[in-house]
């Protein structure tokens, strides 16, 4: 009897203990649903991921579109008791919806409720429901050039009696103000000016200036479509132009979206006309990639054609929409702009009607340290720039491209999500190579861009002009073109060069994939490291302060990006000659780029990597080891006449590649090819 | 082997005391493209691309699809034939990469075949081939653009 007691109380206390243990765990499991990418967060919403057999119950109560309940007992008493007003798909049913649901993006919903509710306290009570798997607080991204926004808006030029100085086959008068595109060395500029610290867009456009089979998506304020330097390269949706107005005309989900759509108004109200709005943030970096070039007026895009209607298109996708103060929504948590669920349907969108490129000047404002934050399971953005960029492209591109700002809060690591490893993620360099005051950089950095400085010109010349940022199309303060400045202004060229090489490609009759396109990106770069040295002025709250240079050392991403070189690798795969029998030293950065200190191997050390099969070594009679040094130098030597192919694999913007455990860069590979011969010193055959 | 002609091995010397001209000195002149060398394989041979055309005044025009840039680059310069080797320099003043000149011999199918004379495994074959107008008209003089890079398509 004693013995049984004994046994049963064993028994009874380690169901105790088991039962503790679950009650935790359950606890921890709903916690962890809960998903948070900013501290800024709107009220009244959640996006909500069903498990994908819960949300065919979802379906079975709710159209396509829009329902006040799920269907789901618990989940509905919880929208009871929160106010629910309604919820509805997230990523909107159209023409595409078998991929979309191949995809599983008919599992996301977004719900909305009561605004006052506390948005945690919803958020784990939605969690606690078995059928939900995910419950993502919608946060609000940041756009990021307009921190630092300079205020001069210029007026434009008048059209000029001869052509400009910086590339006379164009005819735009401002072109002359865009030493960010051809720096000539011009001290209008900025007194400490180098020529050179610009984006060689000269050499690129004697190849090509774009193509309008090219769309690119700008995902940011609206992209003004009225405006003179940019009308005639806005995508226009044909379907939609010449159809009937208050119908879709295409089955894209959206009605009369002719250059794009206001995904803030769409989601307040249903309407996607596009609309000026306080910040003219989307125009000046649509005016970066394709404001029309020779065409008399104002400055030039990086892909803005010739004048001859060969410009890349802009497609508006307006996921931020600023109120004026005197609005009374201004500042409204129930007013959507900016939101991940503008930006989740705008990836989409961008993807369903043939972009393939996306320009993101934004980012998450928070601080996050690792790529755990990003998965495709707990972030409806990322899973669709996942849809983006596998079904993106168009008919140009093999996939579509994603190309982010690092930030602007001078912090040494960038914002996500363009800090994730495999995005490019654009740092910003000023009109003297060195790095911009404010940019973001450190692990996750891919490449710089000119972002300006404008700190250069109007305090460190102390003529209070911003000649050292970036010039572009704006529509406010009476004026249609003005500076800027910021990482949000870099980013824009290196879509507009992305644009470029896919032009290009098309020219050679290729069609790149969204891979090779981001590798060809990565290795048109040049060292910037060594312009990290000495100070330059930055601000620290209110006050002006000199900052040492040598902290970005290392940080920038791999280099500052060359539209010519990309084209040139857009070309063909790299080649080394090597002269049979002679050991030769060859600086790879000629052929991969950048700066190969930022470019670090798996474990950390600042090599690359070469792998060269043991046939081909033998083929080439490979003397000794391939041994590439930290400066980016190969040696080897061959004995035999002959070919081969290598393949060269580095890590673009930090020590490692991103991970769940911390920021880090991406991978690259690139093959090149290795050509031992007796060639003429001149590289003559003969 | 029987189907090779060597036409440069022996300089011949007429039966009447009559100095004969070498005739690889006539055979190589014309309009070139590269066929074979141990460089053109499955990876190179849409990528690697060469035409050479000798003159009768002892001039070449060399055009090659270019390992530092993907147009292709014209070199010009003068060669000579002694014997059966044949021997050159570019007009900036550069000696062919064959410092000691390269074995010339054309066989029976009329391939002109040059071997490198330091490196027996460099062979590079070349058949007749008219170069075509659009290469000639697209290149660059390498005397002109000197770059340092290195790629081709």
């Amino acid at each position: 009897m004693k013995k049984l007691f004994l046994m049963l109380s064993i028994v009874l206390a380690f169901s105790c203990t088991k039962d503790f243990v679950e009650s935790v765990s359950v606890e921890q499991q709903h916690a962890a649903k809960v998903i948070r990418l900013s501290d800024s967060n709107v009220a009244g919403s959640l996006i909500i991921r069903f498990d994908s057999e819960a949300v065919t119950r979802v379906e079975a109560g709710v159209s396509r579109t829009e329902s006040t309940r799920s269907g789901i007992e618990n989940f509905d008493a919880i929208l009871d008791k929160v106010g629910g007003s309604h919820m509805e798909r997230l990523f909107v049913s159209n023409r595409f919806e078998e991929r979309l649901r191949n995809e599983g993006m008919h599992c996301w919903y977004i719900v909305y409720f009561d605004s006052k509710v506390d948005i945690e306290s919803a958020a784990a009570q939605f969690a606690s429901v078995d059928e939900v798997a995910i419950v993502q607080l919608n946060s609000r991204l940041e756009n990021i050039g307009d921190a630092q926004v300079s205020n001069t808006a210029t007026q434009p030029s008048a059209a000029p009696a001869t052509r400009g100085k910086l590339y006379p086959a164009f005819n735009d008068p401002d072109l002359d103000k865009q030493w960010h595109y051809i720096n000539i060395g011009d001290t209008n500029v900025f007194s400490g000016v180098k020529k050179g610290a610009d984006i060689n867009a000269g050499e690129a456009w004697d190849i090509t200036a774009g193509d309008n089979r090219i769309v690119v998506a700008i995902i940011d304020n609206v992209v003004k479509p009225t405006h003179p330097d940019l009308a005639a390269n806005m995508w226009v949706n044909e379907a939609e132009k010449s159809g009937v107005a208050g119908k879709d005309d295409d089955g894209n989900g959206y009605i009369d979206d002719v250059h794009g759509v206001n995904f803030v108004t769409y989601l307040y109200n249903g309407s996607t006309a596009l609309k000026e709005n306080e910040s003219d943030h989307g125009t000046h970096v649509g005016g970066t990639i394709a404001a029309v070039n020779n065409n008399g007026i104002g400055g030039c895009g990086v892909a803005g054609g010739t004048g001859k209607g060969d410009g890349v298109r802009l497609m508006s996708c307006q996921t931020f929409h600023e109120l004026p103060e005197t609005d009374p929504l201004y500042n409204s948590s129930a007013w959507p702009s900016g939101t991940d669920t503008c930006a989740a349907r705008a990836f989409q969108y961008a993807a369903d009607n043939g972009a393939a490129i996306a320009n993101c000047s934004w980012g998450y404002p928070g601080k996050y340290m690792s790529d755990s934050v990003f998965t495709p399971q707990n972030s409806s953005v990322r899973k669709a720039i996942d849809y983006f960029t596998k079904y993106g492209g168009g008919d140009v591109l093999e996939g579509g491209i994603v190309i982010f700002a690092a930030g602007n809060a001078k912090l040494d690591y960038p914002s996500y999500p363009g800090a994730y490893r495999d995005y490019i993620c654009v740092t910003a360099m000023s009109c003297n190579y060195t790095p911009a005051y404010y940019t973001n950089h450190g692990p996750g950095s891919t490449l710089a861009a000119p972002g300006g400085d404008y700190l250069q010109k109007y305090y460190t010349d102390n003529t209070g002009e911003d000649n050292s940022s970036v010039y572009s199309t704006r529509y406010t303060k009476g004026a249609n073109y003005g500076y800027m400045q910021g990482t949000s202004m870099a980013c824009p060229h290196v879509s507009g060069i992305a644009a470029l090489a896919v032009a290009h490609s098309l020219q050679l009759k290729k069609k790149l994939t969204t891979l090779e396109l981001r590798d060809i990106l990565v290795r048109s770069t040049h060292n910037i490291d060594q312009y990290c040295t000495g100070n330059k002025l930055s601000v620290n709250g209110s006050s002006l302060v000199q900052i040492p240079l040598n902290t970005f050392k290392g940080k920038m991403g791999v280099g500052y990006i060359d539209a010519f070189k990309a084209l040139m690798n857009v070309e063909g795969i790299p080649c080394v000659t090597v002269r049979t029998g002679n050991r030769v030293t060859v600086d790879l950065t000629d052929v991969i780029g950048g700066n190969p200190t930022s470019m670090t191997d798996k474990d950390g050390y600042p090599t690359i990597s070469i792998s060269l099969p043991q046939a081909d070594r033998a083929k080439l009679g490979i003397e000794g080891d391939i041994v590439i040094s930290k400066t980016g130098k190969l040696q080897l030597k061959c004995t035999k006449p002959g070919s081969a192919i290598a393949t060269i694999t580095f890590i673009a913007g930090g020590n490692a590649v991103g991970s769940n455990e911390a920021t880090g860069g991406m991978l690259v590979t690139c093959k090149v090819a290795i050509l031992s011969r007796s060639f003429a010193t001149n590289g003559g055959w003969l | 082997m029987a189907a090779v002609l060597l036409l440069s091995v022996v300089t011949m010397v007429g039966c009447f005391g009559k100095k004969n001209e070498n005739p690889l000195i006539k055979g190589v002149l014309g309009e070139w493209q590269l066929t074979k060398s141990p460089l053109l394989t499955d990876d190179t041979a849409d990528i690697i691309d060469v035409y050479v055309e000798f003159k009768s005044d002892n001039t070449f025009d060399l055009y090659q699809r270019d390992f530092t840039a993907p147009q292709y680059k014209h070199y010009t310069g003068t060669y000579l034939i002694t014997d059966s080797v044949i021997t050159g320099k570019y007009s900036d003043g550069k000696s062919w990469g064959a410092t000691n000149g390269y074995t010339a011999s054309i066989n029976m199918a009329g391939q002109l075949s040059l071997t490198n004379v330091d490196f027996t495994d460099d062979i590079s074959v070349f058949e007749k081939k008219t170069i075509p107008t659009d290469i000639k008209g697209s290149t660059t003089r390498s005397a002109v653009v000197e770059q340092d890079s290195h790629r081709f398509l």
